[in-house]
């Protein structure tokens, strides 16, 4: 009998068994993650975030839904432009890190905007046409079936309503990409195991950087998905990138 | 047309910014969902600006368009700080539905965006040099501009020129006159970013939700 399988970094797996996988990576890294991510990224994710949350151009009554949120980085931003009768709604498949988002939003403020909900991207247990603004930041690469994701986001997305997904991409300069790889294979799990005590789950992070389809692939998954007038934008020479897609 | 695609996000954030201050500029929107085409013939860019729920999507492109407009990045810094585009001549060509891309046109110049503050401060941490330089150069152009305006709008003559004068009158000293000029520049251009900022506090002290 032939069992469905999916990636997991480079190694194939059950389909049954990456959610799980995943989250046992999240759960090991999810107390040093922003300490990592300022490491491993020298600070530029900051500047990555700041770009998603300007070009999601947040208005002040606007439903919004975090996909993957975190530690709530994203949505801790973007609630900032929210006035009182919007929302934010924080979602993610990992128990741990949505607990850290959730006490962020109510460290800086925004517990009267903001509601958490433990979800999987693939079925998200939201009425259709329920947000103007969606984002999810880093966390489509560790999606199963992102096909199914991309489908159920297009869904519960109002109609005129804006999809950002913020991930790793492809570098669009060859030179760029050798110095890439060396960092994300030698140093990053280097770094991983000396500061959150877990090389591994930082090998994963860059192998699953690499599963995931370039720029023109996801774009093409987007439109396949239903979002319209889609484009892209490449941050830091396509290390990472920003997709939109409108539903209407 | 890479130069382009990293502008590109830039230049909408900033649009979008002003324009979710400007409560009379989103509404001057509702209702057109056309692309309007725009042509940068300094950059040698074709782009389209379509309105959205939240303001307008710039994308890349140089179909054919219900409207067009033909201009610099100066006269788009122009029209943004609210200059009429009927006022300035070769500066900003217009085609197809005039009316369509004057709806459009209209909440761009409602949101009186400060362009060269407002890129300045967003394009440098991300984009690095390349992409500032060249935005600069057309940021200065309308800065010569604005000297320019000034220059003739005080002396009431062409452009003062370095030549002894003739007129047998007492002369101002040209390196005094450039330098007075690019102090009164200096103060009219923080007096149009104060003024511009004040109004955005205004809207968003009318409409607090």
């Amino acid at each position: 009998m032939n069992q469905k399988t999916t990636h997991f970094g480079y190694a194939e797996v059950d389909w049954n068994d990456k959610a799980s996988r995943v989250s046992q990576v999240f759960d090991s890294v999810a107390g040093r993650y922003d300490v990592m991510n300022d490491l491993m990224s020298m600070g530029v994710h900051r500047a990555w975030k700041r770009f998603t949350v300007d070009l999601a151009c947040v208005q002040k009554n606007d439903q919004i839904l975090d996909l993957a949120a975190g530690t709530g980085d994203l949505a801790s931003a973007m609630a900032a432009r929210l006035g009182p009768r919007g929302s934010i709604t924080l979602a993610d498949y990992n128990y741990e890190m949505l607990s850290r988002g959730r006490d962020r939003m109510i460290d800086d403020g925004y517990a009267g905007v903001a509601r958490c909900a433990q979800a999987d991207a693939e079925a998200l247990p939201f009425a259709d046409d329920s947000f103007d603004c969606m984002t999810i930041g880093f966390g489509l690469r560790n999606v199963r079936d992102k096909d199914k994701a991309l489908r159920s986001m297009l869904r519960v997305l109002k109609p005129g309503g804006r999809l950002l997904v913020l991930e790793f991409s492809k570098p669009t300069n060859p030179l760029l990409s050798k110095v890439y790889d060396t960092y994300s294979f030698e140093i990053l799990p280097r770094m991983g195991q000396a500061v959150a005590g877990d090389a591994e789950s930082y090998r994963y992070l860059a192998e699953s950087i690499r599963m995931h389809p370039d720029q023109d692939t996801l774009q093409s998954m987007m439109n396949a998905a239903g979002f319209e007038r889609t484009q892209y934008y490449n941050l830091t020479g396509g290390i990472c990138a920003v997709h939109r897609g409108y539903k209407f | 047309m890479a130069l382009l695609d990293q502008a590109l996000g830039p230049l909408e954030i900033v649009i979008n910014r002003a324009l979710a201050s400007s409560p009379e500029a989103l509404a001057a929107l509702q209702g057109a969902d056309q692309p309007v085409a725009l042509e940068l013939r300094d950059l040698g860019w074709a782009l389209r600006m379509t309105p959205v729920s939240h303001g307008l999507q710039l994308s890349p492109g140089a179909e054919p368009a219900r409207a067009g407009v033909s201009t610099s990045l100066v006269g788009l810094a122009r029209l943004a700080a609210g200059e009429d585009p009927r006022a300035m001549g070769e500066a900003l060509r217009l085609s197809g539905d005039a009316e369509y891309a004057d709806t459009v046109l209209g909440a761009l110049r409602a949101a009186r965006i400060d362009l060269q503050a407002e890129l300045r401060s967003l394009i440098q941490p991300l984009l690095g040099s390349q992409l500032g330089g060249q935005l600069g150069q057309g940021l200065r152009g309308l800065l010569d501009f604005g000297r320019q305006g000034v220059r003739e709008l005080l002396l009431g003559r062409a452009p003062a020129s370095d030549a002894p004068d003739q007129t047998g009158g007492e002369a101002a000293d040209p390196a005094q006159t450039r330098a007075w000029m690019d102090d009164v520049d200096e103060v009219a251009t923080a007096v149009d970013r104060l003024e511009a900022r004040i109004k955005r506090l205004e809207s968003a002290m009318d409409d607090p939700a």
